[in-house]
């Protein structure tokens, strides 16, 4: 299939951003500043400014001699980089590969996507008016290569779809400069009367390349389809992605339910016919005024179960705002494994309860999120922090022996400074007070020394005592430290045994 | 198992009754003469412990974990609920539960973990699910034990600290404290001992038991002696 991209100009995007915002300035002459080093130029200027002569890169005062009225505005910065990301991430209703093209442009790769929207023309017209819809000047441009769309959108007014193997001759009328070349370069090829790009494929690449360096080739390959163009996508385009258009805009639970279940039918037949499972669900959904909301879901085991995915988005309903309708979902599964279909015969059983017991933690995962579902498996080490790993895996293996020293049931999150008398070195300790209340100790086993892994941190070594006081509340405890005469231990309360 | 005869017939037939309600719910009921309190304890229902200190905490988990290995051995797959992350996971194989069974769900709201758990309960691949939940009224509790019915899971509420302790749909509420443990005149600790009180039962009169964990089973114990203070080695002795 014959590559096909669009490229997306907005000319005035800051400014139409602003106007967008606050109504009142779209018709006054306005101009958004930036400051380097202490002087104020202008960054940016609307329609109305650009008419009074003002243009970027000016001083502020010169912009007020030329338009005394000019309303200075301060610039945001990564204002536009965020709109734009904005703005690509709502082009994924045409096709799954958008990149952005700063500092005010779009690149869309719609090969193969055309047809989803009535042709090229239909797409195209589409495109650029909804986005003039919004508010913003839009220039666009359909072609072969990425270079051609873009020298097309901004230097050719009257084209906007160049066909298929006529690249050159749309190329020949526009500047050089429309190849998207650095400034100089463009500069010094005006000057040497090289107006056209007519022109400059005449000229020998050979003489090209040791006059502008190899930049400027690659520019010229780019544009012409010599040489591919790889985008910087905005995100990974799914294999397995299904859409739905809803023409009369949908705004009840039960019609987005409705449609999540269309989709989630589809996608799992293809998975199924696929021999695959999803991990990860990522459900799409186009307002009406152009806002996008995003649903995600993740499975703890591959799954293809329609039922099962709905409960998982069930939970995230009450997120989605509709606001005035939503006219289309995507569903796209970015993150897809390999998946045997249903055992059958001995081991169903096992291989059902480990799946049904799968989804009920995604469910759970679903609702408290997937970090605080975890196990507990044991782990190399003494002290009682680090003997055991949290794991989110529901599958994984201990891959070290639990070891069975007697441990409390419940252990503090951070050890406890206690007030204690202890008669004798290394004798566990008479009483202890905590929180003002006196504890007589009845009972007692210990020490058991735990050194510090000298390794991983500093620390002292610990000498724990297992203590049971007169009621018969059983505690764990231990002294930072050895025993020193000159100085008072320091002790701390560590846990609870049952 | 059959409720002991009522004087008179009107007494008898709500007896009886109330002994077919209890069957349908899937609890049985324990008999008058019952001598552990540990019948009481039935899977496919839904029981309730209450703490008021954190040692109580302690001893109740542990008190749980006993039983737990008591009903299920050492089967299939247990949620456990937790409010904070304290419950310590090697401190439960002292108690015959291997900690990787366990499936911890961090939860700290009271009404998230309620669902959570009610999910839990209708999900047949689990033996037991443990919630740690403070607050939980009838109407939440009696969802529990729906869903328990249903699949034949059984529930078990830790709830520390409550504030309000009336009427909830469980089978018994319980309340057990640490006791001395069990030393047989030895040194040290001994096997842990809880006193526990079974403040509630349907279709049994409350009651109260000493039990102690020793030789990997639960054992009902007499209350062990009056403790003496430790003996210190006096020097020259």
């Amino acid at each position: 299939m014959n590559p096909r991209f669009i490229s997306v100009w907005f000319p005035y995007l800051l400014t139409d951003w602003l106007a967008r915002r606050h109504p009142e300035l779209a018709k006054k002459p306005f101009v958004i500043c930036d400051s380097d080093h202490g002087r104020i130029f202008v960054a940016a200027t609307n329609v109305h400014a650009e008419r009074a002569g003002i243009v970027r890169g000016m001083d502020l005062p010169d912009a007020r001699a030329l338009e005394p009225s000019v309303q200075k505005i301060d610039h945001e910065p990564c204002r536009a980089e965020k709109l734009l990301g904005a703005m690509a991430d709502w082009c994924l209703r045409y096709t799954p590969s958008v990149s952005v093209d700063p500092p005010a442009g779009i690149f869309l790769d719609v090969t193969g996507c055309a047809h989803l929207m009535g042709g090229e023309k239909k797409l195209l017209k589409d495109l650029l008016l909804r986005f003039r819809g919004f508010g913003y000047e839009t220039h666009a441009a359909l072609a072969d290569t990425p270079g051609t769309a873009w020298a097309v959108a901004r230097y050719d007014h009257k084209k906007y779809i160049i066909p298929t193997g006529e690249t050159k001759q749309a190329l020949a009328t526009l500047p050089p400069a429309a190849l998207r070349l650095a400034d100089d370069d463009a500069h010094t090829l005006s000057q040497l009367g090289i107006t056209t790009n007519a022109r400059l494929f005449a000229l020998p690449r050979a003489t090209l390349t040791r006059r502008f360096g190899p930049g400027l080739c690659l520019r010229l390959d780019q544009a012409l389809g010599d040489c591919r163009e790889n985008l910087n996508l905005r995100r990974p385009a799914p294999v397995y992605s299904e859409r739905l258009n809803a023409p009369e805009g949908i705004l009840t639970a039960e019609g987005i339910a409705i449609a999540l279940q269309k989709l989630l039918d589809a996608l799992c037949r293809r998975l199924e016919a696929d021999r695959k499972g999803l991990r990860a669900v990522e459900f799409t959904l186009f307002r009406v005024d152009g806002h996008v909301e995003n649903l995600s879901i993740g499975t703890g085991r591959p799954s293809r179960k329609p039922a099962h995915l709905m409960r998982l988005f069930a939970e995230k309903f009450d997120k989605i705002d509709p606001g005035l309708g939503l006219e289309l979902f995507i569903l796209s599964a970015p993150h897809v494994e390999d998946m045997n279909p249903a055992q059958d015969g001995m081991f169903e059983s096992e291989d059902g309860d480990r799946a049904a017991l799968g989804e009920l933690v995604d469910r759970l995962a679903a609702r408290v999120g997937r970090k605080n579902i975890y196990r507990a498996l044991p782990q190399a080490s003494h002290l009682p922090e680090r003997a055991i790993k949290l794991t989110e895996a529901m599958d994984e293996k201990p891959a070290a022996e639990w070891t069975r020293p007697l441990r409390p049931l419940h252990l503090l999150p951070a050890p406890e400074p206690i007030d204690v008398m202890a008669p004798v070195p290394d004798y566990p300790p008479l009483l202890f007070r905590r929180d003002g209340k006196l504890h007589r100790i009845r009972r007692a086993d210990g020490p058991e020394r735990i050194e510090p892994e000298w390794w991983i941190a500093k620390g002292t070594a610990r000498d724990y005592y297992r203590l049971e006081d007169e009621d018969g509340n059983r505690y764990w405890i231990y002294r930072a430290g050895s025993y020193q005469p000159e100085k008072p231990s320091a002790w701390f309360l560590h846990g609870y045994f049952a | 198992m059959l409720p002991a005869q009522p004087k008179t017939t009107k007494a008898k037939d709500i007896e009886y009754l109330r002994y077919k309600i209890r069957q349908l719910e899937g609890y049985r009921g324990i008999s008058r003469t019952a001598e552990t309190g540990l019948e009481a304890i039935q899977s496919g229902v839904t029981h309730e412990f209450i703490s008021h200190s954190p040692s109580e905490a302690a001893a109740a988990t542990g008190f749980l974990s006993a039983l737990l290995t008591r009903l299920m051995g050492d089967k299939g797959a247990i949620v456990w609920i937790v409010k904070t992350k304290t419950v310590y996971a090697p401190g439960l194989l002292q108690f015959g539960l291997a900690p990787e069974r366990i499936i911890f769900a961090h939860v700290p709201q009271d009404r998230d973990a309620l669902w959570a758990m009610e999910e839990c309960l209708r999900c047949k691949q689990l033996s037991a699910v443990v919630g740690e939940i403070r607050e939980a009224n009838l109407t939440a509790t009696r969802r529990l034990q729906l869903a328990a019915e249903g699949t034949g899971a059984t529930g078990f509420l830790l709830r520390h600290n409550p504030k309000r302790t009336d009427n909830t749909a469980c089978a018994t509420r319980w309340r057990v404290r640490p006791a001395p443990g069990i030393t047989d005149h030895l040194p040290g600790l001994g096997a842990p001992a809880w006193h526990a009180e079974l403040l509630r039962a349907k279709g049994s009169p409350p009651g109260e038991w000493h039990f102690a964990w020793q030789d990997g089973e639960i054992r009902t114990v007499h209350p062990a002696a009056k403790l003496q203070p430790i003996k210190l080695f006096a020097v020259g002795a």
